[in-house]
Protein backbone atom coordinates (compact mmCIF):
# COMPACT_ATOMS: atom_id res chain seq x y z
CA UNK A 1 0.00 0.00 0.00
CA UNK A 2 2.66 2.37 1.31
CA UNK A 3 4.47 3.83 -1.94
CA UNK A 4 8.77 4.04 -0.98
CA UNK A 5 10.23 4.64 -4.27
CA UNK A 6 10.28 8.34 -3.21
CA UNK A 7 11.55 7.13 0.60
CA UNK A 8 14.28 9.90 2.21
CA UNK A 9 17.07 7.79 1.85
CA UNK A 10 16.01 6.83 -2.00
CA UNK A 11 15.57 10.28 -2.90
CA UNK A 12 19.08 11.09 -0.91
CA UNK A 13 20.68 8.07 -3.14
CA UNK A 14 19.03 9.52 -6.33
CA UNK A 15 21.19 13.03 -5.91
CA UNK A 16 23.95 11.63 -4.83
CA UNK A 17 24.14 9.91 -7.60
CA UNK A 18 23.50 12.53 -9.79
CA UNK A 19 20.26 10.12 -11.43
CA UNK A 20 17.96 13.23 -10.33
CA UNK A 21 17.87 16.73 -9.42
CA UNK A 22 16.13 18.60 -6.45
CA UNK A 23 14.22 20.38 -8.88
CA UNK A 24 12.98 17.41 -10.42
CA UNK A 25 12.40 15.44 -7.36
CA UNK A 26 10.02 18.45 -6.43
CA UNK A 27 8.06 18.47 -10.18
CA UNK A 28 6.90 14.86 -9.09
CA UNK A 29 6.15 15.65 -5.57
CA UNK A 30 4.22 18.46 -6.73
CA UNK A 31 2.77 15.81 -9.70
CA UNK A 32 1.80 13.31 -7.05
CA UNK A 33 0.22 15.85 -4.63
CA UNK A 34 -1.89 16.81 -7.51
CA UNK A 35 -2.87 13.02 -8.81
CA UNK A 36 -3.93 12.73 -4.40
CA UNK A 37 -5.49 16.29 -4.05
CA UNK A 38 -8.63 14.12 -2.52
CA UNK A 39 -7.04 12.72 -0.18
CA UNK A 40 -7.01 15.92 1.46
CA UNK A 41 -3.48 15.62 2.57
CA UNK A 42 -2.66 19.57 2.18
CA UNK A 43 -4.14 22.74 3.15
CA UNK A 44 -2.04 24.81 1.28
CA UNK A 45 1.17 24.50 -0.89
CA UNK A 46 3.35 27.35 -2.25
CA UNK A 47 4.58 25.71 -5.42
CA UNK A 48 6.31 29.03 -6.19
CA UNK A 49 8.14 28.75 -3.12
CA UNK A 50 8.84 25.18 -3.36
CA UNK A 51 10.44 24.93 -6.91
CA UNK A 52 12.50 28.23 -5.62
CA UNK A 53 13.87 26.01 -2.95
CA UNK A 54 14.59 23.18 -4.95
CA UNK A 55 16.45 25.78 -7.97
CA UNK A 56 18.88 26.94 -4.83
CA UNK A 57 19.46 23.69 -3.94
CA UNK A 58 21.00 22.67 -7.11
CA UNK A 59 22.64 25.50 -7.51
CA UNK A 60 24.62 24.71 -4.27
CA UNK A 61 25.18 21.00 -5.46
CA UNK A 62 26.85 22.24 -8.68
CA UNK A 63 29.01 24.44 -6.94
CA UNK A 64 29.64 21.55 -4.39
CA UNK A 65 28.17 23.74 -1.56
CA UNK A 66 25.20 21.22 -0.57
CA UNK A 67 24.17 22.19 2.71
CA UNK A 68 23.67 18.50 3.94
CA UNK A 69 22.99 15.26 3.07
CA UNK A 70 18.96 16.05 2.96
CA UNK A 71 19.79 19.40 0.78
CA UNK A 72 17.09 19.70 -1.93
CA UNK A 73 15.08 17.01 -0.53
CA UNK A 74 10.88 18.18 0.40
CA UNK A 75 9.70 17.45 3.38
CA UNK A 76 6.21 18.31 4.76
CA UNK A 77 5.22 20.17 7.87
CA UNK A 78 2.05 19.78 9.63
CA UNK A 79 -0.34 22.96 9.68
CA UNK A 80 0.54 24.02 13.35
CA UNK A 81 4.12 24.74 12.89
CA UNK A 82 5.15 28.33 12.57
CA UNK A 83 6.20 28.04 8.35
CA UNK A 84 8.03 31.30 6.76
CA UNK A 85 6.52 30.82 3.30
CA UNK A 86 3.35 29.02 3.85
CA UNK A 87 0.78 30.38 6.44
CA UNK A 88 -0.35 28.38 9.53
CA UNK A 89 -4.13 27.86 10.83
CA UNK A 90 -4.39 24.73 12.68
CA UNK A 91 -7.00 24.04 10.70
CA UNK A 92 -9.18 25.77 12.72
CA UNK A 93 -11.72 29.19 12.23
CA UNK A 94 -10.50 29.94 15.70
CA UNK A 95 -6.90 30.82 13.57
CA UNK A 96 -3.78 31.48 15.63
CA UNK A 97 -1.95 35.10 15.35
CA UNK A 98 1.56 33.91 13.71
CA UNK A 99 4.62 36.01 13.90
CA UNK A 100 4.80 36.63 9.92
CA UNK A 101 8.52 35.42 8.14
CA UNK A 102 9.23 33.02 11.01
CA UNK A 103 9.63 29.04 11.29
CA UNK A 104 9.24 26.37 13.74
CA UNK A 105 12.31 25.44 15.45
CA UNK A 106 12.77 22.37 14.35
CA UNK A 107 11.70 23.97 10.17
CA UNK A 108 14.88 25.80 10.76
CA UNK A 109 17.12 23.24 11.38
CA UNK A 110 15.65 21.60 7.98
CA UNK A 111 15.85 25.06 5.73
CA UNK A 112 18.94 25.34 7.23
CA UNK A 113 20.48 22.15 6.26
CA UNK A 114 18.60 22.57 2.93
CA UNK A 115 15.32 20.13 3.05
CA UNK A 116 12.29 21.74 0.41
CA UNK A 117 9.77 22.31 3.01
CA UNK A 118 6.62 21.04 1.19
CA UNK A 119 3.46 22.52 1.91
CA UNK A 120 1.35 22.41 5.09
CA UNK A 121 -0.43 19.05 6.11
CA UNK A 122 -4.10 18.66 6.86
CA UNK A 123 -4.58 18.15 10.48
CA UNK A 124 -7.18 18.08 13.52
CA UNK A 125 -8.43 21.03 14.69
CA UNK A 126 -5.34 22.71 16.74
CA UNK A 127 -4.00 18.79 17.26
CA UNK A 128 -7.01 18.43 19.54
CA UNK A 129 -8.30 15.24 18.47
CA UNK A 130 -6.90 11.58 17.02
CA UNK A 131 -9.82 11.25 14.07
CA UNK A 132 -8.74 14.20 11.78
CA UNK A 133 -12.76 14.06 11.50
CA UNK A 134 -12.58 18.36 12.49
CA UNK A 135 -10.87 20.33 9.95
CA UNK A 136 -11.35 23.41 7.74
CA UNK A 137 -11.05 21.68 4.98
CA UNK A 138 -12.75 18.52 5.85
CA UNK A 139 -11.19 15.25 6.50
CA UNK A 140 -8.21 13.28 5.92
CA UNK A 141 -8.88 9.92 3.37
CA UNK A 142 -7.26 6.69 4.14
CA UNK A 143 -4.76 5.77 1.18
CA UNK A 144 -6.13 2.45 0.86
CA UNK A 145 -9.84 2.93 1.03
CA UNK A 146 -10.92 6.40 1.34
CA UNK A 147 -14.25 6.04 3.17
CA UNK A 148 -12.21 5.31 6.54
CA UNK A 149 -9.89 7.72 8.77
CA UNK A 150 -6.43 7.95 8.97
CA UNK A 151 -5.98 8.95 12.47
CA UNK A 152 -4.86 11.93 13.76
CA UNK A 153 -3.96 14.54 14.20
CA UNK A 154 -1.21 14.26 12.37
CA UNK A 155 -3.31 13.08 9.02
CA UNK A 156 -2.48 15.35 6.54
CA UNK A 157 1.59 14.67 7.45
CA UNK A 158 0.72 10.35 7.26
CA UNK A 159 -1.31 10.28 4.15
CA UNK A 160 1.00 13.10 2.20
CA UNK A 161 4.16 9.95 3.14
CA UNK A 162 1.48 7.10 2.42
CA UNK A 163 0.89 8.48 -0.71
CA UNK A 164 4.31 8.87 -1.69
CA UNK A 165 3.72 12.99 -2.12
CA UNK A 166 7.43 13.33 0.38
CA UNK A 167 8.77 11.19 2.02
CA UNK A 168 9.00 12.52 5.30
CA UNK A 169 6.51 14.43 7.07
CA UNK A 170 6.46 16.60 10.76
CA UNK A 171 4.13 15.78 12.83
CA UNK A 172 3.52 16.42 16.36
CA UNK A 173 2.22 14.64 19.61
CA UNK A 174 0.20 15.17 22.88
CA UNK A 175 -1.54 11.43 23.18
CA UNK A 176 -0.56 9.67 19.80
CA UNK A 177 -0.71 11.81 17.16
CA UNK A 178 2.10 11.27 15.43
CA UNK A 179 2.17 7.22 15.93
CA UNK A 180 -1.78 7.25 15.64
CA UNK A 181 -1.86 8.23 12.22
CA UNK A 182 1.30 6.61 11.13
CA UNK A 183 -0.02 3.03 12.65
CA UNK A 184 -3.37 3.57 11.00
CA UNK A 185 -1.41 4.25 7.65
CA UNK A 186 1.10 1.66 7.71
CA UNK A 187 4.11 4.25 8.69
CA UNK A 188 6.69 4.76 10.89
CA UNK A 189 6.30 7.35 13.54
CA UNK A 190 8.54 8.91 16.38
CA UNK A 191 7.77 10.74 19.05
CA UNK A 192 11.11 11.56 20.70
CA UNK A 193 11.32 12.69 24.75
CA UNK A 194 10.22 15.41 26.25
CA UNK A 195 12.53 18.08 26.54
CA UNK A 196 14.91 16.36 23.66
CA UNK A 197 13.30 18.77 20.83
CA UNK A 198 12.25 21.88 20.84
CA UNK A 199 8.13 23.26 20.68
CA UNK A 200 9.38 26.08 19.72
CA UNK A 201 7.21 27.29 17.11
CA UNK A 202 4.69 24.35 17.13
CA UNK A 203 1.18 25.82 18.36
CA UNK A 204 0.67 24.24 21.70
CA UNK A 205 -2.20 21.83 22.78
CA UNK A 206 -0.87 21.04 26.38
CA UNK A 207 2.84 21.83 27.08
CA UNK A 208 3.43 19.43 29.58
CA UNK A 209 2.55 16.18 26.82
CA UNK A 210 3.52 18.02 23.37
CA UNK A 211 6.33 16.81 21.52
CA UNK A 212 7.04 17.40 17.66
CA UNK A 213 7.63 13.95 15.71
CA UNK A 214 8.45 12.61 12.03
CA UNK A 215 6.82 10.11 9.86
CA UNK A 216 8.58 8.26 7.53
CA UNK A 217 8.00 5.09 5.57
CA UNK A 218 11.19 3.28 7.38
CA UNK A 219 13.84 3.46 10.21
CA UNK A 220 16.32 4.71 8.39
CA UNK A 221 14.19 7.98 7.27
CA UNK A 222 13.74 8.84 10.91
CA UNK A 223 17.11 8.48 11.06
CA UNK A 224 17.99 10.29 8.49
CA UNK A 225 16.15 13.29 10.07
CA UNK A 226 16.61 13.02 13.94
CA UNK A 227 19.73 15.35 13.81
CA UNK A 228 17.38 17.93 12.71
CA UNK A 229 14.68 17.33 15.63
CA UNK A 230 16.61 16.22 18.90
CA UNK A 231 18.55 18.87 20.58
CA UNK A 232 18.79 21.73 22.62
CA UNK A 233 16.91 25.01 21.83
CA UNK A 234 17.07 28.35 24.06
CA UNK A 235 13.31 29.18 22.32
CA UNK A 236 12.15 26.37 24.16
CA UNK A 237 13.15 25.82 28.18
CA UNK A 238 11.90 22.19 28.39
CA UNK A 239 14.89 21.62 26.19
CA UNK A 240 17.68 23.39 27.89
CA UNK A 241 20.19 20.55 28.74
CA UNK A 242 19.25 18.47 25.88
CA UNK A 243 21.65 16.55 24.45
CA UNK A 244 21.71 16.47 20.28
CA UNK A 245 21.26 13.43 18.36
CA UNK A 246 24.36 10.69 19.12
CA UNK A 247 24.75 8.61 15.79
CA UNK A 248 27.52 7.02 17.75
CA UNK A 249 25.47 5.60 20.55
CA UNK A 250 25.30 1.40 18.90
CA UNK A 251 23.75 0.16 22.16
CA UNK A 252 20.12 -1.17 21.47
CA UNK A 253 17.77 -3.08 24.10
CA UNK A 254 17.30 -6.74 24.34
CA UNK A 255 14.22 -6.94 26.94
CA UNK A 256 10.78 -6.72 25.42
CA UNK A 257 8.23 -6.08 27.63
CA UNK A 258 4.14 -6.28 26.63
CA UNK A 259 2.28 -5.39 28.72
CA UNK A 260 -1.34 -6.12 29.31
CA UNK A 261 -4.57 -5.33 31.58
CA UNK A 262 -7.61 -4.16 32.21
CA UNK A 263 -7.92 -0.43 30.12
CA UNK A 264 -5.13 -1.92 27.34
CA UNK A 265 -7.58 -4.43 25.90
CA UNK A 266 -7.14 -4.27 22.18
CA UNK A 267 -9.19 -6.51 18.97
CA UNK A 268 -8.41 -9.75 18.41
CA UNK A 269 -7.29 -9.91 15.10
CA UNK A 270 -4.88 -6.73 16.31
CA UNK A 271 -3.36 -8.65 19.02
CA UNK A 272 -2.98 -11.89 16.22
CA UNK A 273 -0.04 -9.68 14.53
CA UNK A 274 1.46 -8.61 17.93
CA UNK A 275 1.89 -12.10 18.55
CA UNK A 276 3.48 -13.47 15.30
CA UNK A 277 5.83 -10.41 15.99
CA UNK A 278 6.53 -11.71 18.96
CA UNK A 279 7.38 -15.11 17.70
CA UNK A 280 9.94 -13.94 15.66
CA UNK A 281 11.29 -12.02 17.84
CA UNK A 282 12.11 -14.03 20.09
CA UNK A 283 15.40 -15.62 18.79
CA UNK A 284 16.91 -11.92 18.57
CA UNK A 285 14.99 -10.69 21.81
CA UNK A 286 13.78 -11.31 25.20
CA UNK A 287 10.40 -10.70 25.01
CA UNK A 288 7.83 -10.80 28.51
CA UNK A 289 4.95 -9.82 29.41
CA UNK A 290 3.43 -7.53 32.23
CA UNK A 291 0.24 -6.80 33.59
CA UNK A 292 -0.20 -3.30 34.98
CA UNK A 293 -2.92 -1.93 37.43
CA UNK A 294 -5.01 1.32 37.30
CA UNK A 295 -4.59 2.90 33.92
CA UNK A 296 -8.11 3.96 34.10
CA UNK A 297 -6.98 6.67 36.25
CA UNK A 298 -3.30 7.03 34.72
CA UNK A 299 -5.41 7.69 31.83
CA UNK A 300 -8.05 10.34 33.51
CA UNK A 301 -4.78 11.83 34.55
CA UNK A 302 -3.41 12.26 30.96
CA UNK A 303 -7.06 13.57 30.34
CA UNK A 304 -7.38 16.36 32.92
CA UNK A 305 -4.00 17.71 32.15
CA UNK A 306 -4.75 17.99 28.48
CA UNK A 307 -8.29 19.75 29.16
CA UNK A 308 -6.68 21.77 31.61
CA UNK A 309 -3.39 22.85 29.52
CA UNK A 310 -5.38 23.72 26.62
CA UNK A 311 -8.31 25.72 28.14
CA UNK A 312 -5.30 27.84 29.67
CA UNK A 313 -3.40 28.17 26.57
CA UNK A 314 -6.90 28.95 24.39
CA UNK A 315 -8.57 31.11 27.46
CA UNK A 316 -8.74 34.39 25.74
CA UNK A 317 -9.27 33.00 22.12
CA UNK A 318 -12.14 31.09 23.65
CA UNK A 319 -14.15 33.91 25.14
CA UNK A 320 -12.99 36.51 22.11
CA UNK A 321 -14.36 34.30 19.42
CA UNK A 322 -15.66 30.70 20.69
CA UNK A 323 -17.62 29.97 17.35
CA UNK A 324 -14.38 29.83 15.37
CA UNK A 325 -13.80 26.53 17.47
CA UNK A 326 -15.71 23.57 15.92
CA UNK A 327 -18.57 22.10 18.41
CA UNK A 328 -16.12 19.28 19.53
CA UNK A 329 -13.26 21.25 20.20
CA UNK A 330 -15.64 24.10 22.39
CA UNK A 331 -16.61 21.25 24.24
CA UNK A 332 -13.11 20.08 25.54
CA UNK A 333 -12.24 23.53 26.12
CA UNK A 334 -14.64 24.03 28.21
CA UNK A 335 -14.55 20.55 30.03
CA UNK A 336 -10.98 21.75 30.44
CA UNK A 337 -11.74 25.44 32.14
CA UNK A 338 -14.63 23.80 34.34
CA UNK A 339 -11.61 21.31 36.07
CA UNK A 340 -10.74 22.56 39.43
CA UNK A 341 -7.11 23.50 40.42
CA UNK A 342 -6.92 20.72 43.10
CA UNK A 343 -8.21 18.35 40.29
CA UNK A 344 -5.67 18.91 37.90
CA UNK A 345 -2.99 19.11 40.78
CA UNK A 346 -3.69 15.44 41.43
CA UNK A 347 -3.67 14.53 38.06
CA UNK A 348 0.53 15.81 38.19
CA UNK A 349 0.68 13.79 41.56
CA UNK A 350 -1.05 10.76 39.82
CA UNK A 351 1.42 11.29 37.05
CA UNK A 352 4.33 10.88 39.51
CA UNK A 353 2.70 7.87 40.69
CA UNK A 354 3.02 6.40 37.11
CA UNK A 355 6.56 7.58 36.93
CA UNK A 356 7.27 5.00 39.77
CA UNK A 357 5.20 2.47 38.04
CA UNK A 358 7.23 2.87 34.81
CA UNK A 359 10.67 2.80 36.70
CA UNK A 360 9.21 -0.44 38.25
CA UNK A 361 8.54 -1.78 34.60
CA UNK A 362 12.01 -0.49 33.12
CA UNK A 363 13.83 -2.48 35.82
CA UNK A 364 12.73 -5.49 34.24
CA UNK A 365 12.76 -4.13 30.60
CA UNK A 366 14.52 -2.07 28.33
CA UNK A 367 11.58 -1.40 26.05
CA UNK A 368 7.96 -1.37 26.77
CA UNK A 369 5.52 -3.03 24.02
CA UNK A 370 1.66 -2.35 22.67
CA UNK A 371 0.15 -2.22 19.77
CA UNK A 372 0.12 1.37 18.30
CA UNK A 373 -4.02 1.26 18.32
CA UNK A 374 -6.41 -1.20 19.72
CA UNK A 375 -8.33 -1.45 16.30
CA UNK A 376 -7.62 -0.24 12.88
CA UNK A 377 -8.07 2.48 11.09
CA UNK A 378 -12.03 3.24 11.65
CA UNK A 379 -14.48 4.02 9.08
CA UNK A 380 -15.15 7.87 8.96
CA UNK A 381 -18.66 8.81 10.81
CA UNK A 382 -18.08 5.86 13.07
CA UNK A 383 -18.53 6.68 16.22
CA UNK A 384 -18.40 3.73 18.43
CA UNK A 385 -15.21 0.65 18.67
CA UNK A 386 -16.33 -2.56 20.32
CA UNK A 387 -13.26 -5.16 21.26
CA UNK A 388 -12.64 -7.40 23.83
CA UNK A 389 -15.97 -6.72 25.46
CA UNK A 390 -15.81 -2.70 25.66
CA UNK A 391 -17.61 -0.46 23.87
CA UNK A 392 -15.43 3.40 23.70
CA UNK A 393 -15.46 6.29 21.29
CA UNK A 394 -13.38 6.01 18.25
CA UNK A 395 -11.95 9.14 19.53
CA UNK A 396 -10.74 7.14 22.91
CA UNK A 397 -10.04 3.65 20.77
CA UNK A 398 -7.32 5.98 18.88
CA UNK A 399 -5.57 7.89 22.22
CA UNK A 400 -6.12 3.78 23.86
CA UNK A 401 -2.05 2.94 24.15
CA UNK A 402 -0.45 6.57 23.32
CA UNK A 403 -1.41 8.53 26.17
CA UNK A 404 1.33 6.03 28.42
CA UNK A 405 4.59 7.64 26.34
CA UNK A 406 3.49 11.32 26.44
CA UNK A 407 1.97 11.13 30.58
CA UNK A 408 5.87 10.22 30.94
CA UNK A 409 7.78 11.86 28.63
CA UNK A 410 9.10 8.30 27.16
CA UNK A 411 10.05 8.19 23.55
CA UNK A 412 8.26 6.69 21.23
CA UNK A 413 7.88 5.05 18.11
CA UNK A 414 5.12 2.71 16.09
CA UNK A 415 6.37 0.25 13.25
CA UNK A 416 4.48 -1.26 10.41
CA UNK A 417 4.11 -5.10 10.96
CA UNK A 418 1.46 -6.62 9.23
CA UNK A 419 -1.82 -6.12 8.30
CA UNK A 420 -4.77 -7.30 10.12
CA UNK A 421 -7.68 -9.53 8.73
CA UNK A 422 -9.29 -6.26 7.12
CA UNK A 423 -5.79 -5.75 5.23
CA UNK A 424 -5.68 -2.72 7.06
CA UNK A 425 -1.89 -1.99 8.71
CA UNK A 426 -1.06 -2.99 12.45
CA UNK A 427 1.67 -0.64 14.86
CA UNK A 428 3.81 -1.87 16.88
CA UNK A 429 5.04 0.47 19.24
CA UNK A 430 7.68 0.88 21.70
CA UNK A 431 8.29 3.07 24.67
CA UNK A 432 11.84 3.87 25.28
CA UNK A 433 13.50 5.28 28.45
CA UNK A 434 13.25 8.97 29.04
CA UNK A 435 16.29 10.55 27.10
CA UNK A 436 17.06 7.57 25.23
CA UNK A 437 16.03 8.00 22.21
CA UNK A 438 19.32 6.92 20.03
CA UNK A 439 18.53 3.37 21.88
CA UNK A 440 14.78 3.06 20.97
CA UNK A 441 16.39 4.02 17.32
CA UNK A 442 18.29 1.53 17.31
CA UNK A 443 16.03 -0.96 19.18
CA UNK A 444 13.20 -0.23 16.47
CA UNK A 445 15.32 -0.26 13.22
CA UNK A 446 17.13 -4.48 14.56
CA UNK A 447 13.07 -4.96 15.08
CA UNK A 448 12.51 -3.80 11.46
CA UNK A 449 15.33 -6.10 10.23
CA UNK A 450 15.01 -8.92 12.14
CA UNK A 451 10.85 -9.34 11.01
CA UNK A 452 12.16 -8.24 7.30
CA UNK A 453 14.08 -11.44 7.36
CA UNK A 454 10.90 -13.44 8.38
CA UNK A 455 9.21 -11.79 5.40
CA UNK A 456 11.79 -12.51 3.01
CA UNK A 457 12.06 -16.26 4.38
CA UNK A 458 8.48 -16.73 4.18
CA UNK A 459 8.32 -15.38 0.71
CA UNK A 460 11.16 -17.76 -0.30
CA UNK B 1 -17.29 29.11 31.43
CA UNK B 2 -20.47 26.71 30.51
CA UNK B 3 -22.76 29.05 31.73
CA UNK B 4 -21.04 31.87 29.43
CA UNK B 5 -21.45 30.13 26.08
CA UNK B 6 -24.68 29.37 24.57
CA UNK B 7 -23.95 25.43 24.28
CA UNK B 8 -26.34 22.90 22.72
CA UNK B 9 -27.54 20.28 24.83
CA UNK B 10 -25.29 17.67 23.00
CA UNK B 11 -21.97 19.76 23.82
CA UNK B 12 -23.36 20.40 27.63
CA UNK B 13 -23.73 16.22 27.66
CA UNK B 14 -20.25 16.18 26.37
CA UNK B 15 -18.79 17.87 28.88
CA UNK B 16 -20.44 16.49 31.67
CA UNK B 17 -19.41 12.70 30.41
CA UNK B 18 -16.44 14.25 30.29
CA UNK B 19 -15.78 15.54 33.78
CA UNK B 20 -17.61 12.92 34.83
CA UNK B 21 -15.04 10.44 33.53
CA UNK B 22 -11.96 12.33 34.44
CA UNK B 23 -13.03 12.53 38.01
CA UNK B 24 -14.27 8.82 38.35
CA UNK B 25 -10.87 8.08 37.52
CA UNK B 26 -8.86 11.04 39.66
CA UNK B 27 -11.31 9.25 42.65
CA UNK B 28 -10.49 5.11 41.79
CA UNK B 29 -7.14 6.25 43.94
CA UNK B 30 -6.84 7.20 47.19
CA UNK B 31 -4.53 9.65 46.67
CA UNK B 32 -3.24 10.85 50.47
CA UNK B 33 -0.56 8.67 50.17
CA UNK B 34 1.13 10.78 46.74
CA UNK B 35 3.65 12.89 46.87
CA UNK B 36 3.25 16.34 46.31
CA UNK B 37 4.41 18.07 42.83
CA UNK B 38 6.09 20.68 41.83
CA UNK B 39 5.14 22.20 38.45
CA UNK B 40 6.57 25.28 38.39
CA UNK B 41 10.58 24.47 37.28
CA UNK B 42 12.29 27.70 37.22
CA UNK B 43 13.66 27.52 33.90
CA UNK B 44 17.14 29.43 34.08
CA UNK B 45 19.42 27.02 33.51
CA UNK B 46 21.80 28.98 31.82
CA UNK B 47 21.96 31.47 34.64
CA UNK B 48 22.24 28.79 37.48
CA UNK B 49 25.68 28.05 38.61
CA UNK B 50 25.30 24.78 40.57
CA UNK B 51 24.38 24.13 44.09
CA UNK B 52 24.80 28.11 44.41
CA UNK B 53 28.71 27.89 43.65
Amino acid sequence: MVDRTFSLANLVSSILKCEMTSQQIVEKAIARYEETVTFNAFVTLNKDAVIRQAIESDHRRENGNALSVIDGIPVAVKDNYWTADHPTTACSKAAPVIPKGQDATVVRKMRNAGAIIFGKTNMHEWAYGATNATSTIGPTKHPKNVEHTTGGSSGGSAVAVANGVVGAALGSDTGGSVRIPSAACGLVGFKPSYGRASRHGVLPLSWSLDAPGLLATSMADIVLLAPYLLGEDVNDPSTIGAKCFNPDVMAHGTKLLSLTGSFLERREDVEYVIQSCFQKLSGDFDCTVAEVQNMESYFAAWEAILHAEASSYHYELLKENPDGFSDITLSHLVAGAELLAVEYLDAQKLRHKFLHLMSQLFSKADILVLPALPVTAPKHGDGWQEFAGRRVTTQDSMTWFCWLANLAGLPSITLPVGLAENGFPVGFMMMGKPGEDEILLNTAQRIQGVLEYHRVQEVA
Amino acid sequence: MAAELRLSKEQLLRIEQTLTRIRKGLSALDNRDFEPVHTYKPFLCHLETRNGR
